[in-house]
């Protein structure tokens, strides 16, 4: 009985494993939604992200970390694919933090990739703050140099409206947070 | 001079008293048949000002088909439906109408719609508007309209309507020929006004009901959910409420205000509030201006967000390092939009959709309404969740199609609106100062359909 339940189960999944259909990461045309469909990775050229990186901007340095997650599914497109998260630490100049998220889940990771975009070649993120207001932004990533040890991290955050529920809401310009350095910066690989 | 006032007086009375009369015979004969009069499509409007002669015509055809005419004749007398008026109302929603009895007007009916029924309400006690009813048919030829008041609103709260229009006439009393004396036309300015919260007679009876057993003393009764089934009612009440909104000088020169290219160009935002002040028991609207500091990518709401019923704000084209904007409204829009602005309208007007909230870009302006039945504060949706999923959506579309055309943009937004947030009642619009359609995502084609306002 138990080896008919184990053969089962096997059968079950790898029925359900064999039902997704991959495609490459750099697909450009409509993925049908929730139709089993896994934008895969294939040409592996994630994996030069991976790694902690460094910049340091206006008396302010951050490591970030970048990970490959494998087969997520993406709950606004509705297919699986392969993407990149990030995770940082900001610090002063006297090594103070500024900003930690660094232990954070992957699934609650602030950064996020979507993959690269057509003809520009630059690999998309998005950014999220819930932490901050709800603050966003997206990052666009190129390397620089042939060995990617170095990569241009270009940041622009998006305008919101500030309510009086938000922390900062009121504050003089300079007085609120910026997590991230806004306009281009390259981090270099550590 | 005393002795020349009371001549005077004398003559404006008498004047009246004769035109009166002569006016009493014309209408002793239409109230000798009453059933001629119902059945008569209303031919002509005597009233002074344009009416909704839609809404007239469909009320009449309503009362004609429910109402106990012999016994509304007998209790409250005969419906003069040639003087009806819908006070500036033209969404088939409201009018009032004067009722007869012995050559004099005693009554008056308001009818009042709500979606696909109407409700008849008659009362004996607005003597401003039995006076006003009185004069007009009797002194017809005295009587002349002036500009009605720039300010108007209709308000409702929750099993009330309130009807807050005033409409101006002259009274003027001509030299009478004859008298003799230094005689010059008297004028007098007056003002019907229906400013109070009326209940919705939520029972079925057309007529008054017993005040102690509350059963229908007669006139007429439906059966079910109250008031009568008004036949074919507007298809899209909301699109109403917008163009009332655009029509409103007031919000269409802030709107104007915003729509410029040296704003799209700039490098922050520029905005307006509308705040709502209760004033005398009025609703009373004012505009303030304001702007994100430049360079940075916020703006401000006030500290204090009471009676904030409208706001407007631009996308600018780039940020100032030259980064693209998205031209649609933001997740931060419509939280926004519902946290404030509609609950405020709902607070002041008891109305949620008295609310508005622009987002005015060089791609085109939107426009957020919410006519939902659910308070705003008591939606319950995750605007953590919402945020990376707005970022998804729209990073999907730059990997994709990096030029960012407005159409795919609009038509990620609505689908984001249809899939994600999916509020019942929150609606969108593409609007200029003079126009709006309604925007909505059909899933099944996956595209967005667009609904002119007529």
């Amino acid at each position: 009985m138990k080896n008919i339940i184990l053969l089962l189960l096997l059968a079950i999944s790898c029925r359900s494993y064999t039902q997704q259909t991959i495609v490459p990461l750099r697909t450009y045309t409509d993925i049908p939604e929730n139709a089993g469909y896994y934008r895969k990775d294939t040409n592996n050229e994630l994996q030069a992200f991976e790694g902690t990186w460094k910049a340091t901007w206006n008396n302010k340095t951050i490591f970030i970390t970048f990970k490959k997650i494998i087969n997520k599914y993406n709950t606004a497109m509705k297919y699986n694919e392969d993407i990149i998260i990030g995770k940082f630490k900001t610090v002063d100049s006297n090594g103070s933090i500024l900003f930690d998220n660094t232990l954070v889940s992957d699934n609650d990771a602030k950064i996020e990739g979507t993959g690269f975009q057509n003809i520009t070649d630059k690999y998309l993120m998005y950014y999220v703050d819930n932490d901050l207001c709800g603050i966003t932004g997206d990052i666009e990533l190129t390397f620089v140099n042939t060995a990617k040890t170095q990569l241009n991290f270009s940041y622009h955050q998006d305008s919101m409206v500030l309510t009086s529920s938000c922390y900062f809401h009121g504050w003089p310009a300079a007085d609120r947070p910026k997590p991230l350095p806004k306009g281009d910066i390259v981090l270099t690989k550590q | 001079m005393t002795k020349n006032l009371f001549l005077r007086l004398c003559l404006i009375t008498t004047a009246a008293l004769s035109l009166q009369s002569c006016a009493t015979e014309d209408l002793t004969l239409q109230e000798d048949s009453p059933s001629e009069l119902l059945s008569a499509a209303r031919t002509s409007s005597k009233s002074l000002w344009e009416e909704d002669e839609k809404y007239i015509t469909k009320v009449k055809e309503v009362y004609t088909k429910n109402a106990d005419e012999s016994y509304i004749r007998e209790a409250y007398g005969t419906i003069s439906w040639d003087y009806a008026m819908t006070l500036d109302q033209f969404d088939e929603s409201y009018l009032i109408v004067p009722v007869l009895k012995n050559n004099k007007v005693v009554n008056t009916l308001e009818v009042f719609r709500e979606k696909s029924r109407v409700y008849f309400q008659f009362s004996g006690e607005d003597k401003e508007a039995n006076d006003f009813f009185q004069t007009l048919i009797f002194n017809r030829d005295n009587v002349k309209a002036e500009p009605s008041p720039v300010y108007k609103d209709a308000s409702a709260k929750s099993g009330t309507i309130r009807v807050s229009v005033c409409k101006k006439y002259t009274f003027i009393v001509y030299p009478i020929e004859g008298a003799g004396g230094n005689q010059s036309p008297i004028e007098g300015t007056k003002t019907i006004c229906k400013f109070v919260d009326m209940a919705l007679p939520a029972s079925e009876c057309l007529g008054m009901e017993d005040p102690i057993t509350g059963e229908c003393m007669g006139g007429g009764t439906s059966t079910g959910e109250g008031g009568y089934e008004y036949p074919e009612p507007p298809e899209d009440d909301s699109c109403e409420k917008v163009k009332t909104k655009l029509s409103d000088p007031r919000v269409k020169n802030q709107f104007n205000a915003l729509n410029t290219q040296d704003n799209f160009d700039k490098d922050y935002e520029v905005a307006f509030f509308e705040t709502t002040s209760k004033i005398n028991n009025a609703n009373v609207k004012s505009f303030t201006p304001a702007t994100g500091p430049p360079c940075e990518d916020y703006i401000n709401m006030p500290s204090v967000t009471t009676g904030i019923t409208g706001f407007g704000h631009t996308h600018n084209n780039y940020d100032c390092k030259g980064k693209d904007n998205l031209l649609v409204p933001s997740v931060a829009d419509i939280d926004a939009f519902l946290s404030i602005m509609a609950k405020q309208a709902g607070s002041f007007y008891g109305d949620f959709s008295k609310g508005y909230y622009f987002t005015v870009t060089s791609g085109g302006s939107y426009m957020f309404q919410y006519t939902g039945s659910t308070a705003p504060q008591n939606l319950s949706f995750n605007y953590d969740a919402l945020r990376k999923e707005y970022k998804k959506m729209f990073n999907n579309l730059k990997n994709s199609h990096p030029d960012m055309s407005q159409n795919k943009v609009e038509e990620v937004f609505m689908k984001f609106l249809k899939e994600e947030v999916n509020i019942d009642g929150l609606e969108i619009y593409k609007v200029t100062a003079d126009s709006a359609e309604k925007i909505e995502y059909n899933a099944d084609l996956k595209t967005v359909v667009k609904t002119p306002c007529p």
